[in-house]
């Protein structure tokens, strides 16, 4: 971990930098504000991981890449093709969902079956990740990118400074996990995916195309990721190291809420977002070195895990090693 | 890439004439390469290897470690706060790190070991890895992110009728390094012929049966955590010295899916051949590539995507059933031909033939209830089974 690796940290650093400054009163609401708008990015990739990983059974490290080429498929479409924002979003859930689905069809579909699959699919997401790190540096090159805010115009209430974009990516993020939980919850496809996460097998016998669901879960997830990247774009930026630097905290994200379940993964990037967000001012306000919030996260983190080795929600993921 | 079932059959005589032949040609080696930037890449090589054998003996045991790459650096950090800031010639500060680490990990592995299972210990080991990252980062007595620079090297050692070893020129680190690995192989070695070594083949062939016939799982794994950790710290002491420079950036949790990757591609099974192998051959691959300059990545990470899907077993999982070995060849040819030719039926995942079953993924064990009557061996430290 580098200095420049928790972008989401660094953006959170500023702020409290720049309401140290300011002395505002308001300071709870203002960090539980900040804490939902990076929460919810993290709720977004941490459900995206938590489908690829309880229905496919593999630690998918490939998973950052998608939230990189998200934001550049998003800058490129705004940008280069001058489209529009929202065409770009669709453009990255397109570009991310279909690659997603192609590395199942060619690559983890005949991993899954043979012996040791969990380690053979976690080579095989290392390779992916490594091509589609260069690939996606070939296509849009190494500089750091940035989107111009597509809304304008800040909302102050009862003291707490809401810019409109952040307001908006918290009600599209809402929007994105409550039409996940629906498809998961209420519909056949959202059934047949939690069979399969729970027992592949027996699944299989009672006539759903397993096949078929790990492949839509994958280029869901991966679709999720997108999302998330397109999302962050307009108000974090992006660089190319934006995919590698995350995918370690998502991983720990769903491992704190339970790898299976997405609840978990909601309550995981919530909860993380917070600690963030109010980690970060206090302890820049009193030990004066806000880096010290990854100390305090990792900590939190192994000692929720030790006393709860499945998460706060999960059942526990079998990997076969 | 399977479980590490028993050693494949060879003759004896046959593994010790190549391993002779192996140690030979290392030794000799630095005769023919000159140059400073190929002498670099053995070097670092034989450092990876070493950490990949630490990998696989972790492994045995049925756990998969992301934080090798944290005890290396915890070995390199002492050494080097042993150094530069107490004045311990590096002769001294080599097994004192060793064994730091090995304390460090004793202490941890009580924690890290006794909760839950395999993917737990994969998850905690990453967090353990990336603690040591930023916690060093936020260290100015450990020099942050910058890290320590100016590692002084080892002193010179005089032994009659050699040409005094001093650590001048790139040859002298190498035989150094050499020592270390060969050091480090004959105790793998020695430790996997021994009960031990057993005791770690079963538990990770079937956890719950090697606790059901006496083997406290939870001791084996301690002492296989305790074990591979003490010689990444002394490999690391070695690096830290060697590279000079150290910051946390080296350590990172990348470092660690490297090594997994060397281990993987040379065989698992191999336990100590295939590390070495696989570290050569992949150290060397981006300067072979760099003729591409832009795509190595792409083509590395092509190449690891199609070795997986093609020779899962790795590179000297060809050998490992004798005359079989060209039979699985073959079969890996079919593979590739059924891969541009697959229909819908065959979609099915072609199953390596000459894997006996074991039940990889069988759904049943996602429920693993906690076993119950731990045996005859109510030992306090006993708590820890498979989940």
């Amino acid at each position: 971990m580098q200095e420049g690796e928790y972008d989401v940290v660094k953006a959170s650093e500023q702020i409290a930098k720049s309401q140290l400054s300011r002395g505002d009163e308001m300071i709870a609401g203002q960090l539980v504000f900040d804490g939902l708008g990076q929460g919810l990015v993290f709720v977004i990739l941490a459900t995206g991981l938590v489908l690829i990983t309880s229905v496919n059974k593999m630690l998918f490290m490939a998973y950052g890449m998608f939230y990189t080429i998200g934001a550049y498929t998003t800058w490129y479409v705004t940008q280069s093709l001058h489209m529009n924002y929202v065409l770009g979003l669709f453009a990255a859930i397109l570009a991310t969902g279909l690659i997603g689905v192609a590395v199942y069809l060619l690559v983890f579909q005949r991993l899954q079956k043979v012996e040791g699959g969990f380690m053979a699919t976690l080579i095989a997401s290392i390779g992916l990740m490594m091509m589609l790190n260069q690939a996606n540096l070939l296509v849009f090159g190494t500089q750091a990118r940035g989107i111009p805010s597509v809304i304008n115009g800040i909302v102050t209430l009862g003291g707490v400074t809401m810019p409109v974009a952040k307001i908006a990516l918290i009600v599209i993020g809402i929007a994105v996990c409550v039409a996940l939980f629906l498809v998961y919850e209420k519909t056949s496809l959202g059934r047949s995916m939690r069979a399969v996460s729970i027992l592949p097998d027996t699944a299989r016998l009672h006539g759903i195309n397993g096949k078929w669901i790990c492949m839509i879960s994958l280029g869901l997830g991966t679709a999720l990721a997108g999302i998330a990247g397109g999302l962050i774009a307009p108000i974090n930026g992006m660089n190319t190291d934006m995919g590698t630097n995350v995918v370690w905290t998502v991983l720990l994200m769903c491992m704190l809420g339970g790898m299976d379940s997405l609840l978990g993964a909601l309550a995981g990037g919530l909860v993380i977002g917070q600690v963030l967000s109010f980690g970060q001012y206090y302890l820049q306000v009193y030990l004066g070195n806000g880096a010290l919030v990854q100390i305090l996260l990792f900590i939190i983190i192994g000692v929720v895990l030790y006393f709860k080795p499945n998460g706060l929600l999960g059942r526990g993921v079998d990997v076969g090693v | 890439m399977q479980k590490i079932a028993k050693a494949p059959v060879s003759r004896a005589w046959f593994t010790w004439l190549v391993a002779l032949v192996a140690l030979v040609v290392a030794v000799v080696i630095p005769l023919f390469v000159k140059s400073d930037y190929y002498r670099d890449i053995l070097i670092t090589a034989i450092v990876f290897a070493v950490l990949s054998m630490t990998f696989v003996m972790q492994l045995k045991s049925g756990l998969i470690s992301l934080g090798i790459a944290a005890f290396w650096g915890i070995g390199a950090y002492s050494a080097a706060i042993m150094t530069t800031k107490m004045g311990l010639s590096f002769w001294a500060a080599l097994p004192l790190s060793a064994l730091l680490t090995a304390v460090v990990a004793f202490l941890l592995g009580f924690i890290i070991i006794g909760r839950g299972g395999v993917f737990t210990f994969v998850i905690l080991t990453a967090v353990v890895g990336m603690l040591f990252s930023v916690s060093v980062g936020a260290s100015s007595y450990l020099g942050n992110y910058a890290g320590i620079s100016n590692i002084p090297s080892p002193g010179t050692v005089k032994i009659p009728g050699l040409p005094a070893w001093d650590f001048l020129n790139k040859s002298a680190w190498y035989y150094l390094a050499l020592i270390l690995l060969v050091l480090v192989a004959v105790i793998c070695f020695a430790l996997y012929k021994s009960w031990i070594g057993r005791a770690w083949t079963s538990i990770g062939l079937n956890t719950r049966l090697a606790s059901s016939i006496g083997v406290n799982v939870f001791r084996y794994r301690l002492l296989g955590f305790v074990i591979a950790s003490g010689i990444a710290g002394l490999i690391g002491a070695f690096y830290a010295s060697y590279v000079v420079n150290i910051d946390p950036s080296q350590f990172s949790t990348w470092s660690n899916i490297y090594l997994q990757l060397y281990a993987i591609l040379g065989g698992i099974q191999y336990a100590i051949a295939g590390p070495i192998l696989g570290s050569v051959i992949m150290r060397f691959l981006p300067t072979a590539l760099s003729s591409i300059p832009g795509y190595a990545d792409l083509v590395t990470g092509a190449l690891l995507i199609l070795f997986i899907l093609f020779l899962p077993h790795g590179l000297l999982g060809l050998l490992s059933q004798g005359r079989a070995g060209l039979t699985g060849l073959r079969e890996n040819l079919a593979r590739v031909g059924r891969f541009f030719s697959q229909s819908s039926e065959r979609a099915d995942g072609p199953r390596v033939p000459d894997v006996a079953d074991s039940g990889q993924r069988e759904p049943q064990a996602a429920i693993e209830a906690p076993v119950t009557g731990e045996g005859s061996a109510p030992s306090s430290m006993n708590k820890a089974d498979e989940r």
